[in-house]
Protein backbone atom coordinates (compact mmCIF):
# COMPACT_ATOMS: atom_id res chain seq x y z
CA UNK A 1 0.00 0.00 0.00
CA UNK A 2 1.55 3.28 -0.61
CA UNK A 3 1.16 5.93 2.66
CA UNK A 4 3.59 7.97 1.45
CA UNK A 5 2.99 11.58 3.32
CA UNK A 6 0.83 10.29 5.75
CA UNK A 7 1.11 10.68 9.80
CA UNK A 8 -0.05 7.55 11.68
CA UNK A 9 -0.28 7.20 15.42
CA UNK A 10 -0.15 3.49 16.94
CA UNK A 11 -1.14 3.17 20.55
CA UNK A 12 0.15 -0.32 22.00
CA UNK A 13 2.70 -0.28 19.23
CA UNK A 14 5.71 -1.71 20.47
CA UNK A 15 4.99 -5.30 20.61
CA UNK A 16 3.02 -8.10 19.12
CA UNK A 17 0.56 -6.99 16.62
CA UNK A 18 0.85 -2.96 17.17
CA UNK A 19 4.74 -3.62 16.69
CA UNK A 20 4.10 -5.26 12.96
CA UNK A 21 1.26 -2.38 12.62
CA UNK A 22 4.27 0.50 13.02
CA UNK A 23 6.25 -1.79 10.81
CA UNK A 24 4.26 -2.02 8.10
CA UNK A 25 2.91 1.33 8.13
CA UNK A 26 6.60 3.05 8.25
CA UNK A 27 7.25 0.66 5.42
CA UNK A 28 4.56 1.83 3.41
CA UNK A 29 5.77 5.08 3.61
CA UNK A 30 3.89 6.70 6.61
CA UNK A 31 5.44 8.66 9.42
CA UNK A 32 4.27 6.89 12.65
CA UNK A 33 3.99 8.12 16.56
CA UNK A 34 3.91 4.73 18.50
CA UNK A 35 2.71 4.96 22.02
CA UNK A 36 3.41 1.80 24.57
CA UNK A 37 3.09 1.30 28.44
CA UNK A 38 6.48 -0.14 27.85
CA UNK A 39 9.83 2.03 28.44
CA UNK A 40 11.99 -0.66 26.68
CA UNK A 41 9.98 -2.01 23.99
CA UNK A 42 9.63 1.91 23.19
CA UNK A 43 13.25 2.97 23.07
CA UNK A 44 14.04 0.01 21.69
CA UNK A 45 11.63 -0.38 18.73
CA UNK A 46 11.99 3.49 17.87
CA UNK A 47 15.80 3.08 17.36
CA UNK A 48 16.15 -0.17 15.69
CA UNK A 49 13.54 1.55 12.97
CA UNK A 50 15.11 4.78 12.42
CA UNK A 51 17.99 2.82 12.15
CA UNK A 52 16.72 1.34 9.09
CA UNK A 53 15.44 4.62 7.47
CA UNK A 54 12.02 4.76 8.54
CA UNK A 55 10.39 7.99 9.89
CA UNK A 56 9.40 6.04 13.23
CA UNK A 57 9.06 7.89 16.94
CA UNK A 58 8.40 5.84 20.30
CA UNK A 59 6.29 8.11 23.09
CA UNK A 60 5.80 6.23 26.82
CA UNK A 61 1.99 6.22 26.72
CA UNK A 62 -0.75 4.29 29.50
CA UNK A 63 -3.73 4.52 27.04
CA UNK A 64 -5.71 4.75 30.65
CA UNK A 65 -4.56 7.91 31.35
CA UNK A 66 -6.44 10.63 29.02
CA UNK A 67 -3.51 12.96 29.43
CA UNK A 68 -1.18 10.59 28.34
CA UNK A 69 -3.15 9.76 25.43
CA UNK A 70 -4.48 13.20 24.16
CA UNK A 71 -0.09 14.24 24.44
CA UNK A 72 0.81 11.13 22.53
CA UNK A 73 -1.63 12.29 19.56
CA UNK A 74 -0.96 16.12 20.50
CA UNK A 75 2.35 15.37 20.41
CA UNK A 76 2.48 13.78 16.69
CA UNK A 77 0.29 16.72 15.40
CA UNK A 78 2.80 19.37 16.58
CA UNK A 79 5.59 17.55 15.41
CA UNK A 80 3.78 16.21 11.81
CA UNK A 81 1.10 18.74 11.08
CA UNK A 82 -1.67 15.90 10.84
CA UNK A 83 -3.04 13.31 11.48
CA UNK A 84 -4.29 10.73 8.75
CA UNK A 85 -4.71 7.54 10.42
CA UNK A 86 -5.13 6.50 14.22
CA UNK A 87 -4.97 2.33 15.22
CA UNK A 88 -6.35 1.59 18.69
CA UNK A 89 -4.08 -1.49 18.75
CA UNK A 90 -2.96 -1.28 23.14
CA UNK A 91 -4.74 -4.33 24.69
CA UNK A 92 -4.09 -6.46 27.45
CA UNK A 93 -5.91 -9.20 28.74
CA UNK A 94 -6.68 -10.78 32.12
CA UNK A 95 -8.40 -13.96 31.59
CA UNK A 96 -10.63 -15.74 34.07
CA UNK A 97 -14.44 -17.32 34.41
CA UNK A 98 -16.88 -14.95 34.80
CA UNK A 99 -17.84 -16.56 38.16
CA UNK A 100 -15.00 -15.64 40.01
CA UNK A 101 -14.07 -12.92 37.39
CA UNK A 102 -12.71 -10.13 40.09
CA UNK A 103 -14.00 -6.30 39.77
CA UNK A 104 -9.80 -5.44 39.28
CA UNK A 105 -9.79 -8.10 36.31
CA UNK A 106 -13.01 -6.25 34.66
CA UNK A 107 -11.64 -2.53 35.23
CA UNK A 108 -8.14 -3.54 33.89
CA UNK A 109 -9.02 -4.77 30.66
CA UNK A 110 -11.76 -1.97 30.15
CA UNK A 111 -9.63 0.73 30.89
CA UNK A 112 -7.14 0.18 28.48
CA UNK A 113 -8.64 -1.81 25.84
CA UNK A 114 -11.88 0.25 25.66
CA UNK A 115 -11.63 3.40 27.31
CA UNK A 116 -8.09 4.01 26.00
CA UNK A 117 -10.00 3.60 23.10
CA UNK A 118 -12.42 6.22 23.71
CA UNK A 119 -9.67 8.72 24.31
CA UNK A 120 -7.96 8.63 21.48
CA UNK A 121 -10.49 7.91 19.02
CA UNK A 122 -12.20 11.15 20.92
CA UNK A 123 -8.68 13.25 20.81
CA UNK A 124 -8.73 12.09 16.83
CA UNK A 125 -11.78 13.06 15.49
CA UNK A 126 -11.37 16.33 16.78
CA UNK A 127 -8.61 16.94 14.81
CA UNK A 128 -9.63 14.83 11.88
CA UNK A 129 -13.27 16.32 11.21
CA UNK A 130 -11.38 19.59 10.85
CA UNK A 131 -8.57 18.87 7.90
CA UNK A 132 -9.53 18.54 4.59
CA UNK A 133 -9.06 14.76 3.39
CA UNK A 134 -10.60 13.59 7.06
CA UNK A 135 -8.55 10.33 7.99
CA UNK A 136 -9.18 6.79 8.92
CA UNK A 137 -9.47 5.35 11.88
CA UNK A 138 -8.95 1.67 12.83
CA UNK A 139 -10.05 -0.27 16.25
CA UNK A 140 -8.12 -3.68 16.81
CA UNK A 141 -11.24 -5.48 17.93
CA UNK A 142 -10.87 -9.45 18.18
CA UNK A 143 -13.24 -12.69 17.02
CA UNK A 144 -13.60 -12.90 20.69
CA UNK A 145 -16.51 -9.85 20.83
CA UNK A 146 -18.74 -13.11 19.97
CA UNK A 147 -17.87 -14.92 23.23
CA UNK A 148 -15.11 -16.65 24.77
CA UNK A 149 -14.26 -18.53 28.10
CA UNK A 150 -12.76 -17.16 30.46
CA UNK A 151 -13.01 -13.55 28.83
CA UNK A 152 -15.79 -12.02 29.78
CA UNK A 153 -14.36 -8.62 30.26
CA UNK A 154 -11.57 -8.60 26.89
CA UNK A 155 -14.95 -10.01 24.98
CA UNK A 156 -16.94 -6.81 26.20
CA UNK A 157 -14.14 -4.73 25.99
CA UNK A 158 -13.36 -5.57 22.07
CA UNK A 159 -17.28 -5.58 21.52
CA UNK A 160 -17.61 -2.34 22.58
CA UNK A 161 -14.56 -1.42 20.40
CA UNK A 162 -16.87 -2.51 17.84
CA UNK A 163 -19.57 -0.16 19.11
CA UNK A 164 -17.00 2.42 19.34
CA UNK A 165 -15.77 2.01 15.55
CA UNK A 166 -19.25 2.43 13.92
CA UNK A 167 -20.62 5.00 15.72
CA UNK A 168 -17.53 7.10 14.95
CA UNK A 169 -17.63 6.14 11.02
CA UNK A 170 -21.41 7.38 11.24
CA UNK A 171 -20.33 10.38 12.88
CA UNK A 172 -17.92 11.04 11.01
CA UNK A 173 -18.27 10.72 7.94
CA UNK A 174 -19.59 13.61 6.48
CA UNK A 175 -16.11 14.87 7.81
CA UNK A 176 -14.51 12.18 5.88
CA UNK A 177 -13.62 10.77 8.69
CA UNK A 178 -13.42 6.52 8.57
CA UNK A 179 -13.82 4.16 10.80
CA UNK A 180 -13.25 0.49 10.70
CA UNK A 181 -12.62 -2.32 13.44
CA UNK A 182 -10.80 -5.48 12.51
CA UNK A 183 -11.40 -8.43 14.33
CA UNK A 184 -7.75 -10.58 14.45
CA UNK A 185 -8.84 -14.64 14.90
CA UNK A 186 -5.75 -16.85 15.80
CA UNK A 187 -2.55 -14.26 16.15
CA UNK A 188 0.54 -16.05 17.70
CA UNK A 189 1.84 -13.50 19.85
CA UNK A 190 3.06 -12.81 23.39
CA UNK A 191 -0.72 -12.82 24.68
CA UNK A 192 -1.42 -16.65 22.79
CA UNK A 193 1.87 -18.37 23.11
CA UNK A 194 0.80 -17.92 26.90
CA UNK A 195 -1.45 -21.53 25.80
CA UNK A 196 -0.74 -24.91 26.84
CA UNK A 197 0.51 -26.84 23.30
CA UNK A 198 -2.49 -29.00 24.10
CA UNK A 199 -5.12 -25.54 23.86
CA UNK A 200 -2.68 -24.39 21.09
CA UNK A 201 -3.59 -27.69 18.92
CA UNK A 202 -7.19 -27.71 19.26
CA UNK A 203 -7.74 -23.60 18.37
CA UNK A 204 -5.09 -24.61 15.17
CA UNK A 205 -7.68 -27.67 14.46
CA UNK A 206 -10.79 -25.11 14.14
CA UNK A 207 -8.98 -22.84 11.11
CA UNK A 208 -9.85 -23.60 7.76
CA UNK A 209 -6.20 -22.76 6.53
CA UNK A 210 -4.49 -24.92 9.24
CA UNK A 211 -2.09 -22.68 10.81
CA UNK A 212 -2.24 -19.59 13.33
CA UNK A 213 -1.79 -15.90 11.75
CA UNK A 214 0.66 -13.84 12.31
CA UNK A 215 1.31 -10.11 13.49
CA UNK A 216 2.22 -9.28 9.77
CA UNK A 217 -1.56 -10.46 8.60
CA UNK A 218 -3.08 -7.63 10.25
CA UNK A 219 -0.74 -5.41 9.55
CA UNK A 220 -1.59 -5.63 6.09
CA UNK A 221 -4.85 -4.90 6.20
CA UNK A 222 -4.48 -1.94 8.72
CA UNK A 223 -2.43 -0.45 5.76
CA UNK A 224 -5.23 -1.14 3.63
CA UNK A 225 -7.65 0.51 5.70
CA UNK A 226 -5.00 3.56 6.05
CA UNK A 227 -4.79 3.83 2.30
CA UNK A 228 -6.69 6.05 0.39
CA UNK A 229 -7.35 2.65 -1.83
CA UNK A 230 -9.90 2.23 1.08
CA UNK A 231 -11.67 5.60 0.85
CA UNK A 232 -15.13 4.36 -0.07
CA UNK A 233 -14.62 1.25 3.37
CA UNK A 234 -16.14 2.50 6.54
CA UNK A 235 -18.17 1.14 9.28
CA UNK A 236 -16.81 -2.18 8.70
CA UNK A 237 -16.36 -5.37 11.07
CA UNK A 238 -13.35 -7.16 8.89
CA UNK A 239 -12.29 -10.31 9.84
CA UNK A 240 -8.41 -11.74 9.42
CA UNK A 241 -8.40 -15.34 11.00
CA UNK A 242 -7.99 -17.94 8.48
CA UNK A 243 -11.27 -18.86 7.58
CA UNK A 244 -12.60 -18.23 11.12
CA UNK A 245 -15.36 -15.53 10.65
CA UNK A 246 -17.58 -16.60 13.68
CA UNK B 1 3.92 -21.86 8.11
CA UNK B 2 2.57 -24.00 5.30
CA UNK B 3 3.81 -23.79 1.65
CA UNK B 4 1.47 -22.09 0.53
CA UNK B 5 2.16 -19.03 1.95
CA UNK B 6 3.89 -16.36 0.69
CA UNK B 7 3.73 -13.25 -1.35
CA UNK B 8 2.02 -12.54 -4.70
CA UNK B 9 3.22 -9.80 -7.21
CA UNK B 10 1.73 -9.74 -10.60
CA UNK B 11 3.04 -12.83 -11.97
CA UNK B 12 -0.02 -14.97 -13.50
CA UNK B 13 -3.15 -14.80 -15.25
CA UNK B 14 -6.52 -12.90 -13.45
CA UNK B 15 -9.46 -13.95 -14.94
CA UNK B 16 -12.17 -11.54 -14.51
CA UNK B 17 -16.17 -12.21 -15.63
CA UNK B 18 -18.65 -9.71 -16.76
CA UNK B 19 -15.37 -7.52 -17.38
CA UNK B 20 -16.77 -5.75 -20.34
CA UNK B 21 -18.73 -3.26 -18.12
CA UNK B 22 -18.84 -1.61 -14.78
CA UNK B 23 -17.34 -3.40 -11.64
CA UNK B 24 -15.86 -6.08 -14.08
CA UNK B 25 -14.19 -3.55 -16.48
CA UNK B 26 -12.52 -1.16 -13.42
CA UNK B 27 -11.48 -4.91 -11.16
CA UNK B 28 -9.67 -5.75 -14.86
CA UNK B 29 -8.26 -2.64 -15.33
CA UNK B 30 -6.79 -2.57 -11.64
CA UNK B 31 -5.08 -5.37 -11.98
CA UNK B 32 -3.55 -4.71 -15.22
CA UNK B 33 -2.30 -1.75 -13.56
CA UNK B 34 -0.61 -4.16 -11.23
CA UNK B 35 0.90 -6.69 -13.55
CA UNK B 36 -1.53 -9.15 -13.75
CA UNK B 37 -1.88 -10.77 -17.50
CA UNK B 38 -6.13 -10.47 -17.94
CA UNK B 39 -8.18 -13.19 -19.09
CA UNK B 40 -11.39 -11.74 -19.60
CA UNK B 41 -15.06 -12.97 -20.09
CA UNK B 42 -18.11 -11.69 -21.07
CA UNK B 43 -20.92 -12.05 -23.20
CA UNK B 44 -21.10 -8.38 -24.49
CA UNK B 45 -18.32 -9.23 -27.35
CA UNK B 46 -18.03 -5.31 -28.18
CA UNK B 47 -18.03 -4.88 -24.42
CA UNK B 48 -15.13 -6.93 -23.93
CA UNK B 49 -13.25 -5.52 -27.15
CA UNK B 50 -13.12 -1.90 -25.50
CA UNK B 51 -11.94 -3.63 -21.84
CA UNK B 52 -9.20 -4.82 -23.81
CA UNK B 53 -8.17 -1.63 -25.99
CA UNK B 54 -8.11 0.27 -22.44
CA UNK B 55 -6.39 -2.29 -20.77
CA UNK B 56 -3.64 -1.45 -23.55
CA UNK B 57 -4.03 2.09 -22.59
CA UNK B 58 -3.30 1.32 -18.92
CA UNK B 59 -0.67 -1.53 -19.15
CA UNK B 60 1.19 -0.02 -22.61
CA UNK B 61 1.17 -4.10 -23.57
CA UNK B 62 -0.53 -6.68 -24.32
CA UNK B 63 -2.10 -8.03 -21.49
CA UNK B 64 -5.18 -9.42 -22.15
CA UNK B 65 -7.35 -12.12 -23.61
CA UNK B 66 -10.62 -12.02 -24.70
CA UNK B 67 -13.25 -14.96 -24.34
CA UNK B 68 -16.70 -14.66 -25.31
CA UNK B 69 -18.89 -16.77 -23.05
CA UNK B 70 -21.94 -17.03 -21.07
CA UNK B 71 -21.57 -18.23 -17.07
CA UNK B 72 -24.87 -19.95 -17.31
CA UNK B 73 -23.77 -22.59 -19.48
CA UNK B 74 -21.31 -25.13 -17.51
CA UNK B 75 -19.52 -26.97 -20.46
CA UNK B 76 -18.87 -23.60 -22.29
CA UNK B 77 -16.83 -21.93 -18.89
CA UNK B 78 -15.27 -25.27 -18.42
CA UNK B 79 -13.68 -25.04 -22.00
CA UNK B 80 -12.93 -21.62 -21.37
CA UNK B 81 -10.71 -22.29 -18.66
CA UNK B 82 -8.72 -25.16 -20.53
CA UNK B 83 -8.73 -22.31 -23.11
CA UNK B 84 -7.24 -19.42 -20.55
CA UNK B 85 -4.80 -22.12 -19.18
CA UNK B 86 -2.96 -23.57 -22.58
CA UNK B 87 -3.19 -19.89 -24.07
CA UNK B 88 -2.20 -17.67 -21.02
CA UNK B 89 -0.55 -20.32 -18.34
CA UNK B 90 -1.25 -20.48 -14.89
CA UNK B 91 -5.05 -18.98 -13.12
CA UNK B 92 -3.83 -17.72 -9.79
CA UNK B 93 -7.16 -15.20 -9.73
CA UNK B 94 -10.51 -15.47 -10.46
CA UNK B 95 -13.03 -12.82 -9.55
CA UNK B 96 -16.34 -13.56 -10.79
CA UNK B 97 -18.44 -10.56 -11.57
CA UNK B 98 -20.81 -11.72 -13.99
CA UNK B 99 -24.42 -10.41 -12.61
CA UNK B 100 -27.82 -8.56 -13.26
CA UNK B 101 -30.32 -6.75 -12.04
CA UNK B 102 -33.97 -5.56 -12.51
CA UNK B 103 -36.53 -3.87 -10.04
CA UNK B 104 -40.10 -5.75 -10.18
CA UNK B 105 -42.43 -5.75 -6.70
CA UNK B 106 -42.29 -9.25 -5.45
CA UNK B 107 -45.99 -10.33 -5.87
CA UNK B 108 -45.45 -9.18 -9.04
CA UNK B 109 -42.19 -10.94 -10.06
CA UNK B 110 -42.21 -13.90 -12.82
CA UNK B 111 -41.10 -17.04 -12.36
CA UNK B 112 -38.98 -16.82 -15.54
CA UNK B 113 -36.90 -13.45 -14.31
CA UNK B 114 -36.64 -14.87 -10.73
CA UNK B 115 -34.86 -18.09 -12.27
CA UNK B 116 -32.83 -15.53 -14.86
CA UNK B 117 -31.65 -13.46 -11.99
CA UNK B 118 -30.65 -16.87 -9.90
CA UNK B 119 -29.29 -18.48 -12.89
CA UNK B 120 -26.75 -15.47 -13.70
CA UNK B 121 -25.76 -14.15 -9.90
CA UNK B 122 -25.65 -17.26 -8.56
CA UNK B 123 -25.34 -20.19 -10.61
CA UNK B 124 -23.00 -18.47 -13.08
CA UNK B 125 -20.99 -18.02 -10.03
CA UNK B 126 -20.77 -21.49 -8.89
CA UNK B 127 -20.34 -22.74 -12.28
CA UNK B 128 -16.66 -19.83 -12.76
CA UNK B 129 -15.33 -20.62 -9.16
CA UNK B 130 -16.02 -24.78 -9.38
CA UNK B 131 -14.12 -24.66 -13.09
CA UNK B 132 -11.58 -22.39 -11.54
CA UNK B 133 -11.13 -23.99 -8.14
CA UNK B 134 -10.46 -27.46 -10.06
CA UNK B 135 -7.66 -26.36 -12.52
CA UNK B 136 -6.46 -24.46 -9.00
CA UNK B 137 -6.16 -28.09 -7.28
CA UNK B 138 -5.42 -29.76 -10.43
CA UNK B 139 -2.01 -27.41 -10.79
CA UNK B 140 -1.60 -26.99 -7.32
CA UNK B 141 -1.88 -23.33 -7.35
CA UNK B 142 -2.84 -21.68 -3.94
CA UNK B 143 -4.85 -18.70 -5.36
CA UNK B 144 -7.61 -16.57 -4.69
CA UNK B 145 -10.93 -16.46 -5.63
CA UNK B 146 -13.15 -13.08 -5.22
CA UNK B 147 -16.87 -13.16 -5.51
CA UNK B 148 -19.36 -9.50 -6.33
CA UNK B 149 -21.68 -9.70 -4.15
CA UNK B 150 -24.05 -6.91 -2.28
CA UNK B 151 -24.59 -4.84 0.63
CA UNK B 152 -28.06 -6.67 -0.68
CA UNK B 153 -26.10 -10.25 0.47
CA UNK B 154 -27.32 -9.05 4.00
CA UNK B 155 -29.58 -6.30 3.66
CA UNK B 156 -32.64 -6.58 1.32
CA UNK B 157 -32.80 -3.50 -1.21
CA UNK B 158 -36.30 -2.53 -2.72
CA UNK B 159 -38.27 -4.51 -4.92
CA UNK B 160 -35.25 -6.25 -6.24
CA UNK B 161 -36.21 -9.80 -4.02
CA UNK B 162 -34.66 -11.83 -6.80
CA UNK B 163 -31.58 -9.75 -6.79
CA UNK B 164 -31.26 -9.97 -2.57
CA UNK B 165 -31.56 -13.96 -3.00
CA UNK B 166 -29.12 -13.79 -5.21
CA UNK B 167 -26.49 -12.00 -3.53
CA UNK B 168 -27.53 -14.00 -0.17
CA UNK B 169 -26.70 -17.18 -1.74
CA UNK B 170 -23.59 -15.79 -3.56
CA UNK B 171 -22.01 -15.03 0.21
CA UNK B 172 -22.83 -18.26 1.26
CA UNK B 173 -21.75 -19.84 -2.01
CA UNK B 174 -18.22 -17.74 -1.06
CA UNK B 175 -18.11 -18.96 2.89
CA UNK B 176 -18.40 -22.52 1.77
CA UNK B 177 -15.94 -22.08 -1.00
CA UNK B 178 -13.55 -20.62 1.36
CA UNK B 179 -14.04 -24.05 3.97
CA UNK B 180 -13.70 -26.54 1.74
CA UNK B 181 -10.77 -24.92 -0.54
CA UNK B 182 -8.75 -23.51 2.62
CA UNK B 183 -6.63 -26.87 3.06
CA UNK B 184 -5.41 -26.44 -0.78
CA UNK B 185 -4.41 -22.61 0.38
CA UNK B 186 -7.10 -21.45 -2.01
CA UNK B 187 -8.75 -17.86 0.03
CA UNK B 188 -12.29 -16.86 -1.54
CA UNK B 189 -13.78 -14.64 -0.24
CA UNK B 190 -16.63 -11.56 -1.20
CA UNK B 191 -16.66 -7.91 -2.11
CA UNK B 192 -19.78 -6.50 -1.03
CA UNK B 193 -20.63 -2.90 -3.31
CA UNK B 194 -23.43 -0.59 -1.63
CA UNK B 195 -24.48 2.32 -3.94
CA UNK B 196 -22.18 1.96 -6.86
CA UNK B 197 -22.85 4.00 -10.23
CA UNK B 198 -23.06 1.31 -13.08
CA UNK B 199 -25.45 0.36 -16.23
CA UNK B 200 -26.36 -2.16 -14.22
CA UNK B 201 -30.29 -2.62 -14.48
CA UNK B 202 -29.49 0.69 -16.98
CA UNK B 203 -28.46 2.77 -14.21
CA UNK B 204 -30.09 4.28 -11.26
CA UNK B 205 -32.82 7.20 -11.59
CA UNK B 206 -32.26 10.20 -10.82
CA UNK B 207 -34.81 10.33 -8.17
CA UNK B 208 -33.00 6.70 -6.40
CA UNK B 209 -29.85 8.81 -6.58
CA UNK B 210 -31.30 11.86 -4.18
CA UNK B 211 -32.81 9.56 -2.24
CA UNK B 212 -29.65 7.54 -1.13
CA UNK B 213 -26.59 9.73 -1.63
CA UNK B 214 -27.82 11.89 1.50
CA UNK B 215 -27.69 8.75 3.61
CA UNK B 216 -24.34 7.54 2.65
CA UNK B 217 -22.41 8.41 5.19
CA UNK B 218 -19.05 9.37 3.08
CA UNK B 219 -21.64 11.93 0.94
CA UNK B 220 -21.32 10.09 -2.56
CA UNK B 221 -22.24 7.56 -4.44
CA UNK B 222 -19.08 4.48 -5.11
CA UNK B 223 -17.25 4.40 -8.39
CA UNK B 224 -16.33 1.14 -10.10
CA UNK B 225 -12.97 1.66 -9.35
CA UNK B 226 -13.43 1.67 -5.33
CA UNK B 227 -14.69 -2.02 -5.45
CA UNK B 228 -11.39 -2.67 -7.60
CA UNK B 229 -9.39 -1.34 -5.09
CA UNK B 230 -10.88 -3.87 -2.67
CA UNK B 231 -10.36 -6.85 -4.86
CA UNK B 232 -6.66 -5.60 -5.41
CA UNK B 233 -6.21 -5.89 -1.58
CA UNK B 234 -7.76 -9.54 -1.36
CA UNK B 235 -6.03 -10.59 -4.34
CA UNK B 236 -2.62 -9.71 -3.34
CA UNK B 237 0.41 -10.22 -0.44
CA UNK B 238 -1.27 -8.69 1.98
CA UNK B 239 -4.54 -10.75 2.65
CA UNK B 240 -2.76 -14.26 2.79
CA UNK B 241 -4.85 -14.57 6.16
CA UNK B 242 -8.01 -13.40 4.52
CA UNK B 243 -10.77 -15.93 3.44
CA UNK B 244 -14.49 -16.13 3.68
CA UNK B 245 -15.46 -12.93 4.54
CA UNK B 246 -17.60 -10.54 3.26
CA UNK B 247 -15.72 -6.82 2.56
CA UNK B 248 -18.16 -4.19 2.04
CA UNK B 249 -17.73 -1.40 0.22
CA UNK B 250 -20.51 1.09 0.98
CA UNK B 251 -19.42 4.67 2.10
CA UNK B 252 -21.32 3.92 5.62
CA UNK B 253 -24.54 3.25 4.03
CA UNK B 254 -25.59 -0.12 5.62
CA UNK B 255 -25.31 2.09 9.20
CA UNK B 256 -27.73 4.15 8.25
CA UNK B 257 -29.70 0.89 7.55
CA UNK B 258 -32.26 3.10 5.61
CA UNK B 259 -32.55 1.75 2.26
Amino acid sequence: MNLKGKVAVVTGGGRGIGRAIVEHLAGDGATVVFGDVNVDNVRDLGASLRDSGLAVEGVVTDVAKKQEVEALIDGALASHERLDVLVNCAGINRDTMLHKMTDEQWDEVLAVDLTGAFYATRKALQIMRQQPGGGSIVGISSLSWRGSLGQANYASAKAGLVGLMLTTAREGGRFQVRANAICPGFIETDMTRALSPEMWDAVVARIPLGHAGEPADVAGLVAFLGSDTAKYITGQVIEVGGGLVW
Amino acid sequence: MSANRGTRTGAGVAVVTGAGSGIGRAVALRLAEELWDLAIIDMNEDGLRETEKLIGDVSGAKRSRTYVADVTDAVHIEETVADIVAEAGEIKVLVSNAGVLSVTPVLELAIEQWRRTIDVNLTGAFICTRAVAREMVRAGTAGRIVTIASVHSVVPGTNVTDYDASKGGLLMLTRSLARELAPQGITVNAVGPGFVVTNLAGGASEEYVDFIVPRIPLGRAGKPSDVAGAVSFLVGPDADYVTGILLIVDGGMLLTADL
